[in-house]
């Protein structure tokens, strides 16, 4: 049961993670990377490893989310790939 | 996908695919790596340091010195963001989305939930030692509460809350507080970051809890310190 | 292969995501995707030790009177804590990255690598 709930948050990663890279506009891509951080947050705390997951999804999806959407704002939001 | 970037992703696939079966198999509790040290701070982390959460006293006394290690990095990231956004010439000016009325739910929303935030943040700093948490976790959700003010509440109440020229001393003296508390132990004949050598009457149990709270304390003010000076760096800085 | 592939099949999952956090630094022309692909590397690589220490059965690794302190009730928590100071790391990577991409756009005006190829040639 908990092998098929680890595979389902694997996929979602992934999916994340691709859609994050394939995006042409970047702050979309920085919400996707905002979500595959969150959702790995959640594969830490599945594992075991609750202090590591806090710290992702504070860390990860939180500020990380933020900086890019500021760096985003100051430079360009499209991207040619 | 041009070709030499496909290579190179083939060529790792097949290294890590044929690697992978010298790694034990998945929650294997025989695996190498769980043996050893990690036997001995589990069977001796709670009558060490009189701490239930075993991975902050690993990080936080077993091996405080990588802790401070990581600290150094965090304030020098700091520090090379200021180094490569510094002002040029005037004060730089405040971007547009920082300066703009701000929609009405979302400051009252905000106002509302930036006390909880940092209550539980300094929930989350002090109850490290029983639940997951920490002076990372803390610390960062400090920030990430002065960061949301940032963005929500307008220049002028989120500068009068928490002002821009406090960040970077605020991570200095986090990061003396973490060195501070190793010198005391150093001080009074023991080791570096030796905690239960420092100088009050306490158990050496006790002492090391503390000393693990204060460290963490320490920790809390450098990363809040740090992620706030780059957040302000990258919104205003180099203009 | 496949039948010692199977009981490790977390592993192969990570090393997926390591692949498109690499296609992603390798494959892609805009600076902030290649920046995007090394937050997902990392990701993949920090989540690779963490399963490693994972034991099928155990708890979290918060002493507990009720499980006593015995080592194999509990994960492994010494990669739990050198984790937590890569991913603080990783963080400080990507602002400082950040920042590098705004000096960058200061300059040339454009984060496209083609562009930016052309621009750098031009400007002396």
């Amino acid at each position: 049961m908990i092998d098929l709930l680890i595979a389902g948050l694997f996929v979602f990663a992934g999916v994340a993670a691709v859609v994050a890279l394939v995006v042409r506009d970047l702050l979309a891509a920085s919400v996707a990377l905002s979500t595959f951080s969150f959702i790995v947050a959640l594969l830490y705390v599945v594992m075991g490893a609750v202090d590591v997951g806090f710290n992702e999804a504070v860390l990860g999806a939180g500020v990380t989310g933020t900086l890019f959407v500021v760096a985003i704002f100051r430079t360009r939001r499209g991207s040619m790939d | 996908m041009r070709v030499p970037t496909l290579a190179v992703l083939l060529a790792t696939l097949v290294v890590m695919l044929a690697a992978a079966p010298g790694l034990a198999p998945f929650g294997d509790p025989t695996a190498p790596a769980s043996g050893h040290v990690a036997g001995h701070y589990l069977e001796h982390a709670y009558h060490d340091a009189h701490t239930p959460n075993v991975v902050t006293v690993m990080i936080a006394d077993y091996r405080s010195f990588d802790t401070l290690g990581e600290t150094m990095v965090v304030f020098a990231a700091g520090l090379a963001c200021a180094l490569m956004l510094l002002p040029r010439g005037r004060r730089g000016r405040v971007p547009r989305f920082l300066h703009r009325k701000v929609n009405l739910i979302a400051e009252v929303i905000v106002r509302i939930m930036l006390p909880a935030v940092q209550i539980f943040a300094f929930y989350v700093i002090f109850h490290g030692h029983y639940s997951p948490g920490g002076g990372f976790q803390g610390g960062a959700l400090l920030a990430a509460s002065i960061l949301l003010g940032r963005i929500v509440l307008g220049r002028s109440r989120s500068q009068a809350a928490f002002p821009t020229a406090l960040g970077r001393p605020l991570g200095a003296i986090g990061f003396a507080v973490f060195a501070g508390i190793g010198l005391v132990g150093f001080a009074a004949g023991g080791a570096f970051l030796q905690y239960d050598r420092m100088p009050f009457a306490l158990p050496p149990d006790m002492l090391r809890n503390w000393g693990i709270l204060g460290i963490e304390l320490g920790v809390a003010m450098a990363v809040m310190g740090t992620l706030v000076s780059i957040f302000d760096d990258l919104s205003v800085g180099g203009r | 292969m496949i039948e010692t592939l199977v009981p490790r099949w977390p592993y192969v999952c990570t090393v997926v995501l390591m692949l498109v956090g690499l296609y992603g630094m390798l494959g892609k022309q805009n600076l902030v995707k290649k920046l995007i692909g090394l937050n997902v590397f990392q990701t993949a690589i920090i989540l690779f030790f963490i399963v490693q220490a994972y034991k099928t059965g155990a708890s979290v690794p918060i002493w507990d009177a009720r499980l006593g302190a015995v080592a194999d009730a509990y994960v492994n928590p010494i990669p739990h804590g050198l984790m937590l100071t890569a991913i603080v790391v990783s963080v400080a990577i990507t602002g400082v990255a950040l920042a590098l991409l705004i000096r960058i756009h200061r300059n040339f005006g454009t984060l496209d690598e083609p562009e930016l190829l052309d621009a750098m040639k031009r400007s002396p």
